[in-house]
């Protein structure tokens, strides 16, 4: 990170203990610092001293008057009929009936129509995946986005890849091929597996938005360990966090 | 009888509306000028801050117990100053309201003063969200985590939007020339 | 003009005591790992050559006289400017032992090969910047806080940072392999020629998309499928994958 994310964390009060007193000695030996801090500090100062100014009285009437009405109004209560709800179910399910109907028809024409080329698809991408090359390998991840539909082998190569590919770079775009496929339980579960051993932040946090994403309740429990564990970076304990926030709608 | 922000919005939830006339008196100034500082306009800004507590009176069952208050009536500010920038499909006047030093009668002014114009055109120069956050973290002193649930994303964005933030302004800050 | 200037300052670097280590090398990759703030740049020649601008003052380790730093893994300095270089198979790797010695952020300048790519790790705060320049093999880099500038690049490469910013002007675009640039709380902002074609993945759930091509979106079952935070589509009728994400900031790809 560069010195002034650095002074603005200082003057933020982001910095652990341990943190500040390795600035502060820092700030003793380096003069560029120190320059750069007393701008900083200059414009904090300002910043921090900024003046009120004074809303007119016709707020506050105008806000009572709001209150009163409203107090008023509260007094006389509606009730939802029961024949309304009755009416709002029912347009309701034939609704869902009608959009799960139309998600199957076009989802068996489409896998009918090319199988032989799937196959094809398939195979070139498992060559690829041997590349000794790292971009290479990513780009045969790419060939997944070519599948509307999840098929079994390009699932497997994926997960195999997001598990076991040496670098963080593959491992990555790994998750972010497999997120196309992310209501499919075996990817699901794959995730949440991944979730525990993963070790490059950015890898991480890519897990985590996907899990929160899809509303997995299975990560809620590694989830809270990211966040309660010592050895984890802050933005990752942040991201995991939030990612509880979203599942459990808190 | 000293309530939390968060005790008497859960009170008035549960239908003791004159609750918020005590939310109203310790937040009006505070939204006053969370609006005036980005809009310039007092007229603007008192509609702007009569318009959240509308939203609060109407919107009151929406409150749930673990939200911070603070966090929870900036979300809605925010959301209101919002809707008017979408209605009217252009900027919200202030940035061009306070351009140039020059403008300012500047023989009565103390140098205190200079410097807080100073502030006032370089605060000007910054767009809304960088204005919101400076206001929410140095001014209402609140937490990244709650500011967080203001912005809706990660307390790891807002120290990245922090970062941003204060490097634009020292940028703009140190560029304006004060004859002293 | 550009030269005269580089040769000056090279000059004047000499006089205030720049440093350099050389070894010969030859194809493979250039490892580095956790290498402050680095500037990289191929040229015609068969030597890999890092240097650094001056040395900071060593008063504050009087005690250490006489004694080598050490890092975790038991390397040493074998360069006498921080670096523990050492041939990794095809590969040369250099890993750097404690803190920089350089002063400030100027960091390391390192000049390889044309025939070798790179591949840098870096976890840290301590490292600013990393700047490549004129690469034309692949380049491979995960950062958590470095900012990323890579200038006059073609791919394949892959680039990753957690809250760096990257920026890439490409003198082409390379069409055997992949270019994917990530960042979750920086911005990314690619130039490439005009004429580049590419099958684009674009991506930003927070940020917004800036471009002044014209994107041929991808099309299925005769719906766009397009939102401003997600784009996949082709330039010039499609070519090798451009990958460009970003969680929370913008991204920019533009004309060259």
């Amino acid at each position: 990170m560069n010195k002034e994310n650095k002074i603005i964390d200082y003057l933020e009060g982001q910095m652990s203990f341990e943190e500040s007193i390795k600035f502060e000695q820092e700030l003793k030996k380096d003069p560029v610092l120190k320059e750069e801090f007393a701008t900083y500090q200059l414009m904090y100062n300002e910043v921090d001293q900024i003046k009120l100014e004074k809303p007119s009285i016709t707020l506050k009437s105008n806000f009572d008057h709001l209150l009163e009405t409203e107090i008023k109004n509260s007094r006389k209560t509606k009730t939802l009929t029961f024949r309304n709800i009755r009416n709002v179910a029912a347009v309701a399910a034939i609704l869902v009936i009608g959009i799960l109907v139309g998600q199957n028809w076009t989802q068996r024409s489409f896998i009918s129509k090319i199988d032989s080329h799937n196959a094809e698809l398939v195979s070139e991408m498992k060559r690829n995946m041997n590349s000794e090359s790292v971009s290479g390998r990513i780009e045969a991840l790419q060939v997944s986005h070519q599948f509307k539909s999840p098929e079994n082998e390009v699932l497997k190569t994926l997960i195999k890849s997001m598990k076991n590919d040496e670098s963080p770079n593959v491992r990555l775009a790994a998750v972010e091929a497999l997120d196309n496929f992310a209501k499919e339980e075996i990817v699901r579960t794959a995730f949440v597996k991944q979730l525990s051993q993963e070790k490059d932040p950015f890898v991480l946090i890519a897990l985590i938005n996907t899990l929160s994403e899809q509303k997995v309740e299975k990560a809620i429990d590694p989830l809270q360990h990211i966040t309660n564990a010592n050895d984890v970076a802050k933005f990752i304990k942040d991201e995991a966090h939030m990612g509880l926030i979203k599942i459990e709608k808190i | 009888m000293n309530y939390t922000d968060e005790e008497l919005m859960q009170k008035a939830k549960a239908g003791e509306l004159k609750c918020i006339s005590i939310l109203f008196d310790r937040y009006n100034v505070r939204l006053y000028n969370f609006f005036f500082q980005q809009t310039r306009d007092k007229g603007q800004s008192e509609d702007l801050t009569q318009n959240v507590f509308e939203r609060i009176i109407k919107y009151r069952e929406n409150y749930t117990e673990k939200k911070n208050f603070a966090a929870w009536i900036y979300a809605i500010a925010r959301n209101v100053h919002m809707d008017i920038y979408r209605k009217k499909r252009f900027d919200l006047p202030g940035n061009d309201k306070v351009l140039s030093i020059a403008d300012i009668p500047d023989e009565t002014l103390t140098t205190e003063e200079i410097h807080s114009e100073r502030l006032k055109i370089a605060m000007a120069q910054l767009n809304q969200d960088e204005q919101q956050l400076i206001w929410m973290t140095r001014f209402e002193k609140m937490k990244y985590a709650e500011v967080a649930t203001v912005f809706n994303c990660s307390e790891g964005a807002i120290k990245a939007k922090i970062h941003r933030t204060m490097k634009n302004l020292k940028e703009v800050f140190f560029k304006i020339n004060i004859d002293e | 003009m550009k030269y005269l200037l580089t040769t000056i300052i090279m000059c004047v670097a000499l006089i205030a005591g720049a440093q350099e280590y050389k070894v010969a090398h030859n194809g493979g990759k250039l490892i580095l790992e956790g290498v402050d703030d680095v500037k990289i740049e191929a040229y015609d020649g068969s030597e890999v050559i890092f240097s650094i601008n001056s040395k900071k003052d060593h008063k504050e380790s009087e005690r250490a006289a006489g004694l080598k730093p050490i890092n975790s893994l038991g390397l040493e300095d074998n360069t006498d400017i921080g670096l523990s270089v050492s041939k990794d198979g095809e590969n040369l790797k250099a890993i750097q032992i404690g803190q920089c010695m350089c002063r400030d952020n100027e960091g390391y300048t390192i000049k390889i090969p044309k025939s070798m790519g790179i591949d840098y790790s870096h976890s840290t705060y301590d490292s600013d910047h990393l700047r490549i320049k004129n690469v034309n093999k692949e380049i491979v880099v995960s950062t958590n806080y470095t900012n990323i500038n890579l200038e006059d690049v073609t791919g394949p490469m892959s680039i990753k940072t957690v809250y760096g910013d990257i920026e890439a002007k490409f003198a082409s675009l390379n069409q055997n392999s992949s270019v994917s640039l990530n960042s979750v709380y920086g911005f990314v902002d690619a130039a490439i020629p005009s004429t580049s074609k590419a099958r684009l993945n674009l991506r930003t759930p927070y940020g917004q998309i800036y471009t002044d091509f014209d994107i041929k979106v991808e099309t299925t079952d005769g719906m766009r499928s397009l939102t401003d935070k997600k784009i996949e589509g082709t330039v010039n009728n499609g070519g090798v994958d451009l990958i460009l994400k970003s969680g929370y900031e913008n991204i920019y790809l533009r004309k060259k």
